[in-house]
């Protein structure tokens, strides 16, 4: 730690004190400096191109958390937007849904292999609240159950970050397994038989402030069965990490069938919009729930959606994710290992979790991303990082020299 | 373990955690001291509960000795956890019972006299804590009932005890940089041990109050943590996670010796 604190840009200065005195924490949510490296992050962004951003102190930022996530093609993607562009000329927020909200939803249905219907929102956690109210109505049951340390939105049956704004009746029907424990699963389903309406996972474990860990062999199938042999329905949690990994669902590369999954962060480069799919079987209590919102028919969104869906399988983006993250773990874990240090790379490449082996203070991964950062590399220190299609593997190599002196003055300076 | 009732945990914080900051206040300001002058003597309070707190005058200072005994201690008791919650906020008017040291009223009053200036140290008005000596005494004798409180919650709150345990062991150490206050908390095999001065290993997390006004603020749940983190002012490095739920049981401490709620 340095000894006094470091001294901000002088824009971000004023911007956030400005802040403080009319926003609650002057930023609030994941965006908070203080969920990143205070003083030396960025706090406010200016204007952002393919896989760089500039802060409001022209700061410029190779950009590896893409938004946390939303920014799939790359910022600012020129033919995402001329769609968009084109659309908002014809109008955007109308008493009614546009053709685009057919379009979309038949292009989803088209290309999940188990979806036979759709529905959208604006976030993630729209479509998670949405599934559970869905299962609830279908199956005349309240509890849920979902995997231990997971992150599922800011919903109130799901307990998030911290006792504030909760009450202990919130999650009276919540219940946890553990990740890769067949057995909690069957304990939790025997011990509440009758009772669960759904149980939701996401495709692969991705705790906040740990290493991501995939499904054991079998794993998610065997969830699959519990719920085909009780009634109880499956959701699948793909807010993070759908469409990177398969363009029809990440369960496609895990092999199995959830009864409803959500989408949202890489649905559309961007663009404000959420959706979830679902079997037929699923769809007359999905039409009895009352879910909506001013904005969850704009048309804008949508039509930027099909777009980026179509550009996403056409440039076989997927394939572009997966390649560009991998040249970026294995050089940081070969970068690292040159100074004696042995980092983990968990996770798919595309959205891959560093950390420091052994490390549970996160001393060492923070020293890493502020030297990281104060060269022009925004790594955040304890979420996972999304690759995007802009990508190429000159910013790849770039990233992993600047990272190459972090590592090395992260071996020289603080201890194990 | 049942869970405790919420009138037993601020019992145990008034015995263990309230009575525990008479160390720091009679070792750092000067009237205490001189208010105990020569007097030698401990006084015990129990409950019907059992709860039993001693803490011992002599020398000139204060060692709080817990449940221990002490020889020939003053001994108060108290009818219900309640009722000594009652007379630790001056909410009630039923007297404890005074169970030994009846001839020692000229100690008795020395105490009364402690506590009166205790409860002056630890809620004191707005103007007086604009004087640097009186703010750093008052920061002092706060972190010492902090830290007390804290493992208090720790072993006895099943909320606390929630928090803690879904963290890994971690050692937290927190300095005020233009005072000489520090302190840790180390959480450890499902256990809390902390101390005053410097940690006695390298800390997991490290938070850091630019100076005694943030501190006196944080301490006393009155600034945004989010907003003074962005500005430097408080600045936490390592384990957030452990300093988050350390700052989620202090307001805690807070919500229970203020209001007597949680």
């Amino acid at each position: 730690m340095e000894d006094h604190r470091p001294q901000l840009p002088k824009k971000t200065q004023e911007l956030f004190e400005r802040a403080v005195q009319v926003i609650p924490g002057g930023i609030y949510g994941h965006n908070s400096p203080a969920n990143t490296i205070p003083g030396i992050a960025p706090y406010f962004a200016e204007r952002a191109e393919g896989c760089r951003y500039w802060d409001v102190d022209g700061r410029e930022y190779i950009d590896f958390l893409s938004s946390y996530g939303p920014i799939v093609l790359g910022h600012n993607n020129k033919e995402v937007n001329a769609t968009a562009d084109e659309q908002r000329k014809a109008g955007d927020c109308f008493n009614h849904p546009s053709e685009r909200f057919v379009e979309l939803a038949e292009y989803l249905v088209g290309s999940i292999d188990f979806a036979d219907w759709a529905i959208f929102g604006k976030n993630g956690s729209d479509m998670v609240n949405w599934a559970i109210k869905i299962a609830r109505e279908y199956t005349g049951r309240k509890k849920v159950i979902y995997i231990d340390g997971a992150y599922h939105g800011s919903g109130n049956w799901c307990p998030t970050r911290g006792p504030s704004g909760s009450i202990a009746e919130d999650h009276v029907h919540s219940h946890t397994f553990l990740w890769n424990d067949v057995h909690s699963v069957h304990d939790l389903v025997k011990r509440h038989k009758g009772q669960i309406a759904a149980i939701i996972t996401t495709p692969y474990h991705h705790p906040g402030g740990a290493d991501s860990v995939l499904p054991a062999e079998g794993f998610l199938q065997e969830i699959e069965n519990v719920c085909k042999s009780n009634g109880v329905v499956f959701i699948l949690d793909d807010i993070r990490a759908g469409f990177r990994l398969h363009h029809g669902g990440s369960h496609q590369v895990f092999n199995f069938t959830p009864d409803i999954s959500c989408y949202c962060k890489a649905i559309a480069n961007g663009y404000p919009l959420s959706a979830a799919v679902g079997r037929d079987e699923f769809k007359q209590a999905a039409s009895k729930v009352f879910m909506t919102g001013s904005y969850w028919f704009s048309a804008v969104p949508m039509a930027a959606a099909l777009t980026c869906l179509q550009i996403l399988k056409r440039d076989k983006v997927v394939e572009h994710l997966q390649a560009m993250g991998k040249r970026l773990t294995h050089g940081l874990e070969n970068a690292a290992a040159k100074y004696g240090l042995q980092v983990n790379c968990s996770g798919p490449p595309a959205l891959p979790y560093l950390s420091f082996i052994e490390e549970t203070n996160l001393m060492r991964m923070q020293a890493f991303c502020r030297y990281c950062m104060e060269n022009g590399v925004f790594f955040h220190p304890h979420h996972n990082w999304f690759i995007n299609a802009a990508h190429q593997e000159s910013d790849i190599d770039e990233a992993i020299n600047i990272a190459d002196h972090a590592f090395k003055k992260v071996a020289n300076k603080v201890p194990a | 373990m049942d869970s405790p009732s919420k009138d037993n945990i601020l019992c145990r914080l008034h015995l263990n955690a309230v009575l525990f900051a008479l160390e720091d206040f009679v070792a750092v300001v000067p009237e205490a001291k001189q208010i105990l002058g020569e007097e030698n003597f401990s006084i015990t309070f129990t409950t019907c509960s059992k709860l039993k707190s001693t803490v011992k005058f002599h020398d000139g200072k204060c060692d709080f000795i817990g449940a221990m005994d002490a020889p020939n201690a003053i001994k108060i008791h108290f009818l219900s956890e309640r009722h000594l919650n009652c007379i630790f906020t001056q909410s009630g008017f039923t007297l404890p019972l005074l169970r030994s040291g009846f001839f020692r009223l000229k100690q008795l009053i020395v105490f009364k006299r402690l506590s009166t200036l205790l409860g002056k140290y630890l809620q004191p008005d707005a103007k007086t804590l604009e004087e640097k000596t009186f703010r750093s005494q008052h920061l002092k004798i706060l972190l010492g009932l902090m830290l007390a409180a804290i493992k208090e919650l720790s072993e006895y709150e099943s909320f606390s005890r929630d928090l803690l345990k879904s963290t890994p062991d971690g050692l937290a150490f927190f300095t005020i940089q233009d005072d000489d206050i520090s302190g840790w908390i180390q959480w450890k095999d499902d256990k809390v041990n902390y101390g005053k001065g410097d940690a006695p290993y390298p800390p997991d997390v490290r938070i850091v109050f630019e100076d005694s006004s943030i501190a006196l603020a944080a301490f006393h749940n009155k600034i945004i943590n989010m907003a003074e983190i962005g500005l430097g002012r408080l600045r936490i490095d390592g384990d957030t996670a452990f300093a988050e739920r350390l700052g989620w049981m202090s307001e805690r401490i807070s919500l229970y010796l203020e209001n007597g709620r949680s």
